[in-house]
């Protein structure tokens, strides 16, 4: 509970300071909503720490070792790409977002395609049998 | 002297009688023997095999293991099999609650390609032992035909030799017709579509395009046919069966009536003899009857169970997606436990025919009775 209320207080902190320094110097309110941003996310990947453990536990799981891991890299990308869109966005890039936007895509593909490959080659074997 | 002569004749007729008995297990032997039913343990896969020789159950003495040790033994050989759903019943719901989060985390842009991930997840958790187990249900299928095939001249030849003549020849034709093209249809038809229907039901939840009219419709003709003709299979054996055993029986009668009345001074000793042999074969018919009984649950019951315990964790599966919003999850969930009704349909059928061929073999009574 006092995780939460020092995460909202810094995000609120870095809002207004940011909104002040917008006037007087645009580049470093990005950097302050930006280093805000990693900040608490960090403190987000910390905090949920038990969470991962957990889910590291079902990637112990025989066979599937591999199965989560695809999933947790791809929760990885999605917060990532989510942040870079978001400060993309608040600068004012919006061409920026969508290009971020299309990276996460084209990284979520790629990290889904060992298991897309290991359906196929399933599908395949069983309408050989 | 005259009571020497009678103690030697009191003692010969102590010795014949003592005999008598061993004569008549002589009799049951050979006749066991001769009906060729020592052979079907052979028939068996291993597996099966197994199941019944751990439950004491062999094709010469099936009278001793019971249906309490047979319970056992197959629920010790599915023991190590539901490990298996288990496991992927727990990633599965980590997948879904994964999937969840990504979902909410991502950009409106990118809700479609989380969605795909977690179907691909859930396919490639589900896709291999799913389509493990249509293979071994194939295997299984083909696996009722042999036993059939060789279960069934045994079965017809102990209804002969209990002079159910009749009843002999409607059910030997009969049973082989059905029981090999009941086997036919459900490898060379149901076995081969059920793969289709499970690479169709994968391929809808990856991509977008909707093939639940498409896999419905293939399921409801598929379970049509099997239910069809496992129907019309008991509703024909059955009734043939009991018409010609009554007529049998009024044969066995009247055949038995003359012996004891047109045959001069042995005429009744023939009958009784009758009577005695039919009670022999009755014992060997019951046995071997009993033994087919299990020996088909034993061959089809564990692919049952097992398809079971994954319907089960399907279930589970799409319950804990419709409950997190995860639509094509639940929707790609709703397809495997179809396939997998589907696979469990075809099997129990041909294990009907199997556990129906036994069964009226157990009813029929000896026309000599």
């Amino acid at each position: 509970m006092s995780g939460i209320i020092a995460v909202a207080a810094a995000a609120l902190l870095a809002a207004v300071c940011g909104a002040l320094l917008k006037k007087s110097n645009h580049e470093m309110a990005l950097v302050l909503s930006l280093a805000a941003a990693v900040a608490v996310v960090l403190f987000a990947v910390l905090q949920a720490g038990e969470i991962s453990a957990l889910f590291e536990t079902f990637t112990e799981i025989e066979p599937y070792e591999t199965v989560l891991s695809v999933m947790l890299k791809a929760l990885g990308i999605v917060l990532v790409g989510r942040i870079a869109v978001g400060v993309c966005k608040d600068a004012g890039e919006n061409a920026l977002a969508v290009g971020v936007e299309f990276s996460m895509q084209a990284a979520l593909l790629l990290t889904a395609l060992p298991l897309i490959r290991t359906l196929l080659e399933a599908i395949r074997e069983m309408l050989k049998l | 002297m005259k009571k020497i002569r009678m103690l030697l004749f009191f003692l010969a007729a102590v010795c014949l009688l003592a005999v008598l008995p061993v004569r008549a297990e002589s009799t049951e032997t050979e006749i066991y023997e001769k009906s060729g039913a020592a052979s079907l343990f052979d028939a068996l896969p291993e597996e099966a095999g197994d199941i019944l020789k751990n439950a004491g159950i062999t094709a010469s003495e099936s009278r001793t293991g019971d249906a309490e040790s047979f319970l056992y033994a197959l629920s010790m050989g599915m023991r190590e099999k539901l490990t298996a759903p288990v496991r992927a019943l727990a990633v599965l719901l980590a997948a879904i609650l994964l999937c969840r989060l990504i979902t909410t985390l991502a950009p409106e842009a990118l809700q479609a390609l989380s969605g795909f991930c977690g179907a691909m997840t859930a396919a490639v958790v589900l896709f291999p032992p799913l389509s493990e187990l249509t293979a071994k249900s194939a295997t299984v299928i083909e696996a009722i035909g042999v036993f059939l095939a060789a279960a069934i001249p045994v079965y017809v030849g102990l209804l002969m030799t209990l002079g159910n003549v009749a009843a002999g020849t409607t059910y030997g034709a009969l049973t082989l017709t059905a029981a090999n093209g009941i086997s036919a249809l459900a490898s060379g038809v149901t076995v081969p579509l059920l793969r289709v229907f499970l690479a169709l039901s994968t391929v809808s939840a990856a991509t977008s395009f909707s093939l639940k009219r498409l896999t419905d419709m293939l399921y409801k003709f598929l379970k049509w046919i099997m239910v069809l003709a496992v129907t019309l299979f008991t509703g024909i054996l059955s009734l043939q069966t009991l018409i010609s055993a009554q007529t049998d029986a009024v044969t066995g009668r009247t055949a038995r009536m003359l012996a004891s009345s047109a045959i001069p001074i042995v005429g009744g000793a023939f009958g009784d003899a009758l009577a005695a042999i039919s009670g022999s074969v009755s014992l060997i018919k019951s046995g071997v009857g009993a033994f087919g009984l299990l020996a088909s649950f034993a061959v089809f019951l564990p692919i049952c169970l097992e398809a079971l315990a994954w319907i089960a964790v399907c279930i589970l599966a799409s319950l804990a997606a419709e409950l997190f919003e995860e639509t094509r999850l639940a929707a790609f969930f709703d397809g495997c436990v179809t396939a997998l009704k589907l696979l469990l349909a075809a099997v129990f059928s041909v294990g009907a025919v199997a556990v129906i061929c036994a069964g009226v073999v157990l009813c029929v009574r000896g026309a000599y009775a």
